[in-house]
């Protein structure tokens, strides 16, 4: 060929036009285009008809909607957990823990999928099937029992109230031991507050209609009661231009969004209290109800002599115009509350705190008017019956019928044999090895323990100290129900029932017990005449109609709180100042023990050269207690708690940092008495100086999933929890702590 | 200032002073649109929330602190001449678009090379790239949603304004006859967020909530004088709130808005 | 192993055990670059050290610089064939090697830098014509195609393939129409240098980048055409030298050279005062529009104004000035110093629209996040300068590169 120019042109046209005319390039294009969509590793949701169906979130008392999804392959499944628009108390809202919750129910990598049999040296797992799980358990417990130590047998449950637990206590009573502990609740603390001025111990506060509220340290919109009923009374009563103060020692969300925020120092919150009352007592303020109420005079006297504006602003740090200020406008405002609850770590609070508040409502005299104090109406539900009386000695030196125990202690008894050693321990719900009460010793109590056995549907710490794991289930996938929400004014009651087959071999704790129970016979048999759990929720809910209808709509909610003259059970048939039903139930009656008062925390006595308190951050970001920590919530955790690789972060106020030589991002361990956890600093301005804030939620190790595995610690191993005075439960709202410097 | 040619502006107003960021927005947002989670999710600079709260302070010692939060889903923003948005007038491969008729600004991850263009441009951190290909533990497919692809590494992606909710109702409204109402289409974030600090609709559809509450003389806009004429207005009482969503020089007044 | 007999015609070069030892060093680099593309092409863009906030890194700016420096490759081309300048016949042939490599080292770059490759093309399948992006995809990629067909001839001008006869005349006819390439190699490059400095400029949401402009264009586009046509001879030269040194051999009259330095410092003398203006408009009019002052863009991370001052002062109006005087282009050192400011200053200008227009937050309440480049991006950065000089080796040592250097060197 000749390369003159003519052919040289014609060459390049037709290798142009040669190219293009080819299906070479178009087909390529749509092949690297379709490929580029199609990666093996990516899902491909299975599409599928679209259903939706209402039930209850019991760990937030969230009222939800499910969204399910019919496929062909995969058959039904649960998509979406979002709020439920008709529920009169969240109205469709929801808070984090609610909306992440499908991520708990479909992870293979932590869901409990058979019985587990855990060998102690390796810590390796071996399937069984349920028929072997119950045989190992029903065995040990026949034996024990034959042994005559079947009151060694310790459990612990979550909720007391929800079906489970009543199930759980029938089998305990009927098994015959004492040592039964659920985990710790501001209800309970709440409970026996009212009781002690009132005689009434279901109560709850009116906040949708209050136009004054002051709020002593209680996370109300971080996690208070049920979330998102509480958050939509707020607004509601923001709408009305209703006032909130808040006291606490942190610039919270709820301490920002109060238009008066009284900065106290740690613990101190219900000292204010009782200044307010001072004033309103002193100024004759307080309404007649009150001063015709048993003891005023006397309480009177204690508020002039311990805890007049003056005395409560030093010990408190709140200035003494601002108590004056703030209690007369409580006591002038129309419809004021005061309001206690859980401390910011979950904890239930202490007694003598919550009386004072209680104390102030008195005052005040809202008990059972219009944005006051309201006693709930009874539910109307079917109790499954009072347990059996078991005749030994309780672990914790609790007395007999003196409700509830308190699992720190029972489990402190154990591990020192006072009175005696555990035999076996139960676990039925929650983790108590990783949120305590005090993490450290309840995981050595399980790791010393002979025999434990954790139903859980998650592969968590508890279930890392447990011989035998029983698959348990989430609320989407199996029956269960709770009860009024902490705070709420009006009773509630919510219904959750399967919406999915629970995972692989799944049972809810009630139908573990139950099969337990039959295996043993006997009395145990005789105490839990059902089938299952549904049937016993059947005869417990026949006075609200059909089971299946109540299900369908998934709560039953009192429309309005019941307003009206306040029924007291008190033995003067009055509002009690001068508790005597307190004073019954410690023995003491003297010394002004029986009034509302104040009582320095034990963290702050503490005078073993801790410098620092410790407290917790209350967030609806993060999970409390011994709710997981889903990987959604971790995403959105913010970006100063969640800073360095796998570290937790602490909250530091500047100056304080600035003293001990502190900055931003400093590496420190946080030690207390029981325990210490590595951090870095935060500094944060809104934290009260001489202080730590430790977010709660993280350092999940061991078998947590892969997200949250290692992310942070755990602030309950270094929270210490105290039994408080009065109530005897285990409190951990201040820990005394050294913060020293690392690496 | 709008030159949307079609009849709808779907936007947003958020009240700042009912928002407690208690990030339920963003959680449900997560699940709605199939977002996955990374390992380290510590490393919040590739980390995927379409929509973030952020929280932000007034600067002042204890006990004057005061915080608040800023959720930020995707702005929508119009820009100066209907389509001019930041993101979408950058990306070479019209992965993004602007739709004339609702005002949302989209994106079509299978069509992204991810070149990550847009992200540079979007002032407001609101655009996603895709570091890396999601670990979804077994078993986590059960849980996805039909409605929107999981999306694979390499590509960038953002909120949507739940656009398949729109869809959905577009696709009912046209089935049933009539048109598609304020409740059929409302976004995740909106319906979860349990303070109501969320409002969406059609701003330029006089019924609905939107429409009024984005003319309350309290509501601005994130980074308003840069021009990029968002369709997502804040709401807040407090100045200090105000003052720290845009930029203003020394002595300078924030721009007093005449009442409605 | 002899290769003399592929050397070009009457030149002497060094050892093949030298050459191949020299070698060891671009093949080492380019081992590092191979090992880091394909971590970054297999794990994906999580090798880098890039994030959501700085969603550009070491590579762009890399890219843009190079694609600046390039720029020799067309503005000699232009001067040389169009404005029928023939004292610069003498360097045109390194200026056409230099702007390949530039131009497929980055077109080869940004196929790594995006996060789907598969897709690279979508950009011309479902283009965008409001996108600056998309005018560099389109210029970028058709300027690289008339680079290629620049710098074929050259190839088989070599000794051996040029007794081929049909590849000789096909060598001979590329030549006869390389006019037509120059000027469109010429418009193009000036549209997507233009368009690549548009890039920024339009970003009008993020301050720092932003700049008015005349009708779709922004100020940075006619900017970013003018700093690399004034800096892209001075690297064509710079190379020219460097390659003296190595070789120990003269390879273009040093008029030659001096013309270079002067068409660069008349164009950068012009680019200067444009720039000085831009900024100056852009501090004073532009920001306070969007209520921010100059301060408050330099005051985040390690950025401060005394960035601008190296770019615009040592790096800008210094060597425009050296430039201008006859004496210091007449002096090797010196010109050498000029040029090098001269390339360092449009670097940094890069590295400042790249880097610079990220790092600062817009959102008055975020905080500056912080990016050092994984070592996969230094080995890919590396990887393109190690190219360069296989290539620029391999060239220089087998085709008749400068026509002056047989009679230098006599
Ligand atoms: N961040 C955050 N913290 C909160 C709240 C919040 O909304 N957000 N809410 C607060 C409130 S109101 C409460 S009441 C508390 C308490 O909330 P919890 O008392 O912790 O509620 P649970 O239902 O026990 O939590 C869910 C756990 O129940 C177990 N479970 C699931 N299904 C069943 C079942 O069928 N039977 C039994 N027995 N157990 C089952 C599982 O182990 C699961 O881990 O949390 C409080 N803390
Ligand atoms: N992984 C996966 N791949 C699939 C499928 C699957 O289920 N999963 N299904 C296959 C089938 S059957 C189909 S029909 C295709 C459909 O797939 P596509 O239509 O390509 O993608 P979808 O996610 O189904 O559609 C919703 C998409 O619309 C985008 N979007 C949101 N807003 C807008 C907007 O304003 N404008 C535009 N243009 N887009 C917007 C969202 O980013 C979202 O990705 O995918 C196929 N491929
Ligand atoms: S907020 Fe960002 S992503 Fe959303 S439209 Fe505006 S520029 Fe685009
Ligand atoms: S990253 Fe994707 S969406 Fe963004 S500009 Fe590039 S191609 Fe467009
Ligand atoms: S509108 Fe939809 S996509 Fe956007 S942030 Fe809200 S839930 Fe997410
Ligand atoms: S859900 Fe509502 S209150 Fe919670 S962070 Fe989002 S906008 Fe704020
Ligand atoms: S190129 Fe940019 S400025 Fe021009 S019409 Fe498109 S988006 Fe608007
Ligand atoms: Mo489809």
């Amino acid at each position: 060929m000749n390369w003159d120019r003519r052919a040289f042109v014609k060459f390049a046209v037709g290798a142009v036009v040669g190219l293009h005319a080819s299906p070479l390039i178009p087909k390529l294009m749509d092949d690297s285009a379709i490929w580029t969509q199609n990666w093996s590793w990516v899902p491909n949701p299975e599409d599928g008809g679209l259903a939706f169906a209402n039930t209850v979130n019991p760990a937030t008392g969230t009222g939800v909607r499910v969204r399910l999804i019919k496929g062909r392959m995969m058959g039904e499944r649960i998509i979406r957990v979002e709020g439920n628009p008709e529920h009169p108390l969240s109205q469709g809202g929801v808070v984090p823990a609610d909306a992440s919750a499908v991520q708990l129910l479909y992870n293979d990598e932590v869901r409990v999928a058979a019985p587990l049999v855990r060998d102690k040296k390796t810590g390796m797992y071996r399937e069984i099937t349920w028929q072997q799980a119950l045989d190992m358990v029903g065995g040990k417990l026949a034996e024990l029992a034959k042994a005559g130590k079947a009151h060694t047998v310790v459990a612990l449950g979550d909720e007391a109230d929800s079906i489970h637990g009543q199930i759980l206590s029938r089998f305990m009573a009927a098994y015959g031991s004492p040592n039964l502990a659920f985990a710790p609740r501001a209800d309970d603390t709440l409970a026996l507050a009212a009781w002690a001025l009132t005689g009434q111990t279901d109560v709850g506060f009116d906040l949708m209609n209050a136009s004054y509220v002051v709020s002593f340290g209680t996370p109300l919109l971080e996690g208070f009661g049920a979330p998102v009923a509480v958050r939509k009374a707020f607004v509601e009563w923001k709408k009305s231009k209703g006032a909130l103060v808040q006291v606490e020692p942190r610039v919270s969300v709820t301490a920002s969004q109060a238009g008066t925020f009284l900065a106290c120092k740690p613990g101190t919150e219900a000292l204010v209290a009782l200044g307010m009352a001072a004033v309103m007592a002193e100024q004759g303020l307080a309404d007649e109800s009150a001063t015709s109420a048993y003891g005023y005079a006397e309480f009177k006297a204690a508020l002039a002599k311990d805890y007049n504006p003056k005395k409560v602003a030093e010990l408190s740090g709140v200035p003494a115009d601002k108590i004056v200020a703030v209690a007369k406008a409580f006591a002038k405002s129309p419809k004021a509350v005061a309001v206690c609850g859980p401390g910011p770590g979950g904890d239930p609070g202490r007694l003598a705190d919550f009386m004072a508040v209680m104390a102030l409502n008195g005052l005040k005299g809202n008990l059972g008017k219009p944005g006051g104090v309201a006693a709930r109406k009874p539910l109307g539900l079917k109790a499954l019956g009072e347990p059996a009386n078991v005749d030994k000695p309780r672990l914790d030196g609790g007395k007999k019928g003196m409700k509830p125990a308190n699992a720190l202690a029972l489990a402190q008894a154990a591990l020192a044999g006072q009175p005696y050693k555990a035999g076996m321990v139960l676990v039925a719900g929650g983790n108590p090895a990783y949120a305590g009460p005090q993490a450290g010793v309840m995981s050595e109590f399980l790791s010393s323990a002979p025999f434990v056995v954790a139903i859980t549907p998650l592969l968590d710490e508890t279930a890392a100290l447990a011989d035998l794991v029983l698959p348990g289930t989430t609320f989407l996938e199996g029956w269960t129900d709770c009860r009024s929400s902490y705070g709420s004014p009006v009773s509630s009651y919510g219904l959750a029932r399967p919406l999915v087959k629970p995972y692989a071999q799944a049972k809810t704790v009630g139908d573990a017990l139950l099969a337990l129970a039959a295996k043993l016979g006997g009395a145990v048999a005789g105490a839990l005449p059902f089938a299952s759990v549904e049937e016993a929720l059947k005869a417990q809910t026949a006075p609200l109609g059909d089971l299946a209808e109540l299900a369908k709509k998934s709560y039953f909610v009192q429309d309005k709180p019941a307003y009206g003259p306040f029924a007291f059970k008190t033995p003067s048939g009055k509002l009690e100042f001068h508790s005597q039903n307190l004073a019954a139930l410690t023995g003491k009656n003297s010394d002004g023990a029986a009034l509302p008062h104040w009582e320095k925390p034990a963290a702050l006595a503490h005078g073993d050269g801790h410098a620092l308190a410790m407290a917790a951050v209350p967030s609806l970001r993060s999970a409390t207690g011994f709710q997981p920590l889903t990987p959604h919530m971790l995403k959105v955790l913010d970006g100063n708690t969640l800073r360095h690789k796998d570290e937790l972060v602490v909250e530091i106020n500047p100056k304080t940092a600035a003293e001990m030589h502190l900055a931003e991002d400093s590496m420190i361990v946080v030690t207390s008495a029981v325990g210490s956890v590595d951090a870095r600093v935060h500094l944060y301005a809104g934290a009260a100086p001489g202080m730590v804030f430790m977010p709660t939620g993280l350092g999940h190790g061991a078998v947590s999933d892969a997200y949250t595995l290692g992310k942070g610690g755990n602030f309950y191993r270094v929270a210490e929890a105290a039994a408080d005075s009065l109530s005897g439960l285990p409190t951990w709202g201040l820990t005394r702590v050294t913060v020293t410097k690392r690496g | 200032m709008s030159a949307n040619k079609g009849e709808h502006r779907f936007g947003m107003v958020i009240d700042l002073d009912k928002c407690t960021g208690c990030g339920a927005c963003s959680v449900a947002c997560m699940s709605e649109n199939n977002i996955g989670t990374l390992l380290d999710e510590t490393d919040k600079i590739r980390s995927i929330t379409w929509l973030r709260v952020y929280q932000i302070d007034n600067g002042k010692a204890f006990p004057d602190t005061q915080i608040a939060f800023i959720p930020r889903p995707c702005q929508h923003c119009e820009g100066s001449h209907g389509h001019h948005t930041p993101c979408v007038s950058v990306c070479p491969a019209t992965a993004t678009d602007y739709d004339e008729t609702t005002g949302i600004v989209s994106q079509i991850p299978t069509r992204c090379i991810g070149c990550r263009y847009c992200v540079g441009a979007c002032p407001y951190h609101a655009r996603y790239f895709n570091w890396f290909d999601v670990p979804w533990p077994k078993g986590a497919e059960r849980g996805l949603s039909p409605f929107v692809s999981p999306r694979m590494r390499g590509v960038v992606e953002k909120c949507t304004f739940c656009y398949h909710r729109y869809q959905r109702a577009k696709n009912k409204a046209f089935l049933e006859g009539g048109s598609v109402g304020e409740k059929d289409y409302q976004t995740a974030c909106t319906e979860a967020c349990p303070s109501g600090a969320i409002t969406f609709g059609d701003l330029n559809n006089p019924k609905h909530k939107v429409h009024e509450l984005a003319k309350n003389p309290l509501a601005f806009r994130l980074l308003e004088r840069l021009g990029t004429n968002t369709k997502v207005y804040y709401v807040s009482q407090r100045d200090w709130v105000q003052r720290k969503l845009d930029n203003y020089l020394a002595g300078e007044k924030l721009p007093v808005k005449a009442a409605s | 192993m002899d290769d003399s007999k592929f050397w070009p015609q009457g030149v002497k070069r060094c050892k093949p055990g030298m050459f191949i030892a020299w070698l060891l060093l671009p093949l080492a680099l380019g081992g590092w670059a191979t090992l880091s593309a394909f971590l970054c092409l297999y794990k994906g863009l999580n090798q880098t050290n890039m994030n959501d906030y700085f969603a550009f890194g070491v590579w762009i700016v890399v890219d843009l610089a190079i694609i600046a420096l390039g720029a020799g490759a067309f503005f000699t081309g232009y001067l040389t064939y169009v404005l029928r300048r023939h004292e610069l016949k003498n360097i045109i042939n390194a200026a056409v090697i230099i702007g390949f490599i530039c131009y497929s080292g980055a077109i080869l770059m940004l196929g790594i830098d995006i996060g789907q490759p598969a897709r690279g093309w979508f950009g011309f399948w479902h283009a965008n014509v409001h996108s600056m992006l998309t005018e560099v995809m389109f210029c970028i990629t058709t300027y690289a195609i008339v680079l290629i067909v620049e710098f074929v001839p050259l190839i088989l001008e070599n000794r051996q393939i040029s007794k081929v006869p049909d590849l000789a005349i096909f060598a001979h006819h590329l030549h006869r129409i390389m006019i037509v390439f120059a000027a469109t190699g010429t418009f193009l490059s000036f549209f997507h240098q233009g368009s690549l400095g548009g890039m920024f400029g339009v970003l009008y949401a993020r301050p720092f980048a932003f700049r008015t402009g005349y009708m779709i264009w922004p100020w940075t586009f006619f900017l970013f055409i003018l700093s690399a046509i004034a800096s892209g001879p001075s690297f064509t030269t710079l190379i020219v030298m460097w390659t003296e040194k190595m070789s120990g051999r003269q390879l273009t009259s040093h008029s030659v050279k001096m013309l270079m330095g002067k068409i660069s410092g008349f164009l950068l003398i012009f680019y200067m005062v444009l720039k000085t203006a831009d900024t100056a408009y852009w501090a004073n009019v532009t920001l306070p529009n969007m209520g921010l002052t100059m301060g408050d863009l330099y005051k985040q991370g390690p950025y401060g104004e005394w960035l601008l001052w190296v770019e615009l002062g040592l790096c800008g109006w210094l060597p425009a000035i050296m430039l201008m005087f006859q004496k210091v282009r007449e002096t090797y050192g010196l010109l050498a110093l000029a040029m090098i400011l001269n390339c360092s200053g449009a670097v940094f200008n890069r590295f400042v629209f790249t880097i610079q227009s990220l790092a600062i937050p817009v959102l008055p309440f975020e905080n500056f996040a912080s990016y050092l480049p994984s070592w996969q991006e230094w080995g890919i950065s590396a990887g393109v300068i190690a190219y360069g000089l296989l290539l620029f080796s391999l060239a220089y040592r087998y085709l008749p590169v400068f026509p002056q250097e047989a009679e230098l060197n006599k």
